[in-house]
């Protein structure tokens, strides 16, 4: 990224979360399609940020800010490749439940089996090349 | 033939043979007594004879990058999530829980084959509707360079729309047909459609046949002999119909139709109408269609094996979603080997190529009259309605009888009869001003300008370096949308194009360039194609391109 911005807080995780779960779109009418934040100012910004402005106390704000905006035009690759643009607000919110609930699944498996399974492999492959050692070395004498 | 060679040497021109016989190293035929290897000037090399013996004699570039395999990969991720949730609408429409606002059968033909529940009608329900904003834009001026759209909304996801009142003015015009800029509603060729408009009236109430054959439309014909340089021509209301009516005119049964891969639905139509076999051959591949010639001749027809009747090997000028110019050359060398003959169809390529306009024949510098019939349509380039077919007389003279099209279609309204026969005219420099070369030579360089410069931006284009139409492929359903939107949203009209015109992951949005176009449009075009390719993530081209300096 164009921009220094500090290593991000927890602040924004709600919001993330929140994203992640309701997409934001007026629940009012389709009457226009810029559901998402204008992204020609997101380009200006990198634009005249190519010289990282020095961090100075105003950078705070000005960092969380196009954190901000690089974390929403993320969202809005996400719901480009996933096609997920096209579809109507509760379709999204079954979408994005459906793919939450998968991750969450997968990742509390891979929490909970990774260690297990590599400490037995460990274990498996240290007793063959040991028992190996030990029958040549038995061979050998 | 060996004085024109030597003649060829002495200017400093390219060496090159005229009788197809393999050049040598450096493009010097060996073996023939009057080249000397000292004449033929080492800067002159060509490198793509030695390919095809000697045909072309320009640098022949097209080129159409493969998919990159995650975008497909993830492409028909898109494509399987948006199935999912059609079946899942289609569920709940049929079983009420939601209202079914599209087309569907009556209680009274559910017992019929149903109209409604092929893939394609799956498609348009569930996808084509939810981005359905994007075509059939109602636009209320002339579709010059830029042109005003009407501003709709829907409040139903696009089922039904609602126009704001307001129009969207001075959209920059990516989308039409308008390659020299002929769509106007200024100038010699709107006068002249106005006074002819009150001379003859705009309705003929008559066919050719009966009562409708013009002074104008026998004017119209012999100028566009002359315009394509063949022995006659004829005139017809509609592009399309010129296609589907003629060719089962000129084929039957017992006949073999030789047909490219990405043929227009006209010629494929006209094909079918005619009851005669039709055999495919890959797009612009002429391996597959010698394959096919030696097949038809060795083999003759299915079961009784006698031999054909007549080859007709159906091709266009220009493919307008591929952006590909047909390798002419060498179809006429294989249609001279095989005894065929060829059908060229050339819609997108008249007043697109050549140095004088005159088609894809003159930009390859051929004769016309090795083609057979030459096909094309009044509705590109001279900015008015309709087809012709030029080749020899006897040809027009059948065709004038035997044509579908010519006995029962009403001919040509007279304003377009004489705006076609003006801005042909203006194209050939009869009016006397030099306003046709000009937009020929503006249309060649906005297409070099364009291309080249969406090529080093890191888009995918496809097609040849010299056509006028600019596929620039999107891959992802949902970019097909958003693409039209945000270009809209900057002012730019863009045509996309999906299933079923295109195969399915490879969707594209297509620029149709036009020499009402000028630098300071084109760049702020570019700009924003940029813009928008870099929000969208559509730059997936793994080639680079050095910028050059202009």
């Amino acid at each position: 990224m164009r921009q220094c911005f500090h290593r991000p807080d927890a602040s924004w995780f709600p919001e993330i979360f929140y994203a992640l779960i309701s997409p934001r779109a007026p629940t009012t009418s389709w009457v226009s399609y810029d559901r998402f934040p204008s992204f020609t100012g997101f380009l200006v910004l990198r634009s005249y940020s190519a010289v990282p402005p020095p961090c100075a106390s105003h950078c705070n704000s000005m960092d969380v800010k196009g954190l901000k905006e690089y974390l929403s035009w993320l969202y809005y690759q996400y719901l480009l490749v996933t096609c997920s643009y096209v579809l109507e607000p509760w379709e999204q919110s079954i979408f994005n439940t459906l793919l939450f609930t998968m991750v969450t699944m997968v990742v509390y498996t891979a929490y909970v089996f990774i260690p297990i399974h590599t400490r037995l492999a460990l274990e498996f492959f240290s007793g063959l090349f040991g028992g190996q050692h030990e029958s040549t070395a038995a061979f050998m004498s | 033939m060996t004085e024109s060679s030597v003649k060829k040497l002495s200017n400093g021109d390219r060496c090159y043979s005229t009788n197809g016989v393999k050049p040598g190293k450096n493009g010097c035929v060996k073996n023939h007594y009057l080249y000397k290897k000292q004449h033929c000037y080492p800067e002159e090399k060509i490198y793509h004879v030695e390919h095809n013996g000697g045909l072309y004699k320009r640098p022949f570039n097209e080129v159409f990058e493969e998919t990159p395999m995650l975008v497909a990969v993830l492409t028909y991720m898109g494509y399987g999530i948006l199935t999912i949730f059609g079946y899942l609408r289609d569920f709940l429409r049929k079983w009420k829980i939601e209202k079914c606002q599209n087309a569907t059968e009556r209680e009274e033909q559910k017992d019929f084959v149903p109209l409604y529940q092929d893939f394609e009608n799956f498609y348009t329900r569930n996808l084509y509707m939810r981005i359905r904003d994007s075509w059939n834009r109602p636009i209320c001026s002339v579709p010059g360079a830029k042109f005003d759209v009407m501003d709709r909304v829907s409040y139903d996801y696009n089922w039904t729309f609602k126009y704001t009142g307001k129009v969207v003015k001075d959209v920059i015009n990516m989308g039409s047909y308008n390659y020299l800029g002929f769509a106007e509603n200024h100038g010699l060729c709107v006068d002249a459609a106005a006074d002819v408009t009150m001379k003859y009236g705009v309705g003929v109430s008559s066919t050719r046949r009966e009562m409708g054959n013009l002074g104008k439309h026998e004017e119209l014909e012999k100028l566009v002999a002359r315009f394509l340089g063949v022995e006659a021509a004829m005139a017809f209301g509609m592009g399309f119909a010129t296609n589907s009516m003629n060719i089962p005119a000129l084929v039957g049964k017992g006949c073999l139709i030789l047909s490219d891969e990405l043929n227009h639905a006209s010629l494929v139509l006209g094909a079918r109408l005619s009851g005669a076999t039709i055999r495919v051959f890959k797009h612009n591949n002429m391996q597959s269609l010698e394959k096919l010639l030696k097949d038809a001749i060795v083999h003759g027809q299915p079961r009784t094996h006698r031999p054909w009747k007549k080859i007709l090997i159906l091709v266009e000028g220009i493919y307008s979603m591929e952006g590909s110019i047909i390798r002419l050359p060498e179809v006429i060398a294989l249609k001279k080997k095989y005894k065929a003959f060829l059908y060229l169809d050339e819609a997108h390529s008249i007043g697109a190529l050549g140095p004088s306009g005159k088609g894809v024949v003159e930009y390859f510098g051929l004769d016309p009259k090795d083609v057979d019939i030459m096909m094309g349509t009044f509705t590109k380039s001279f900015g008015a309605a309709g087809g012709y077919i030029g080749g020899k007389k006897e040809l027009i003279d059948y065709l004038f009888t035997h044509s579908h099209s010519a006995v029962y279609a009403t001919s040509m309204s007279p304003p377009v009869v004489e705006q076609i026969i003006t801005s042909m005219k203006c194209i050939m420099g009869e009016d006397g001003t030099t306003l046709g070369q000009d937009r020929i030579k503006q249309l060649a360089e906005n297409t070099r300008y364009f291309r080249r410069k969406l090529q080093e931006m890191g888009f995918i284009i496809y097609g040849n370096s010299d056509s006028p139409v600019v596929p620039l492929m999107l891959y992802m359903p949902a970019k097909i949308g958003a693409f039209g939107r945000e270009m809209l949203k900057r002012n730019i009209g863009v045509v996309v194009v999906g299933f079923p015109a295109t195969p399915i992951i490879e969707s594209r949005a297509r620029f149709c360039l036009s020499a009402a176009h000028t630098k300071e449009m084109l760049d702020t075009a570019l700009r924003m194609i940029s813009e928008v390719g870099d929000l969208l993530q559509l730059k997936y081209s793994r080639h680079s391109l050095v910028p050059l300096l202009d």
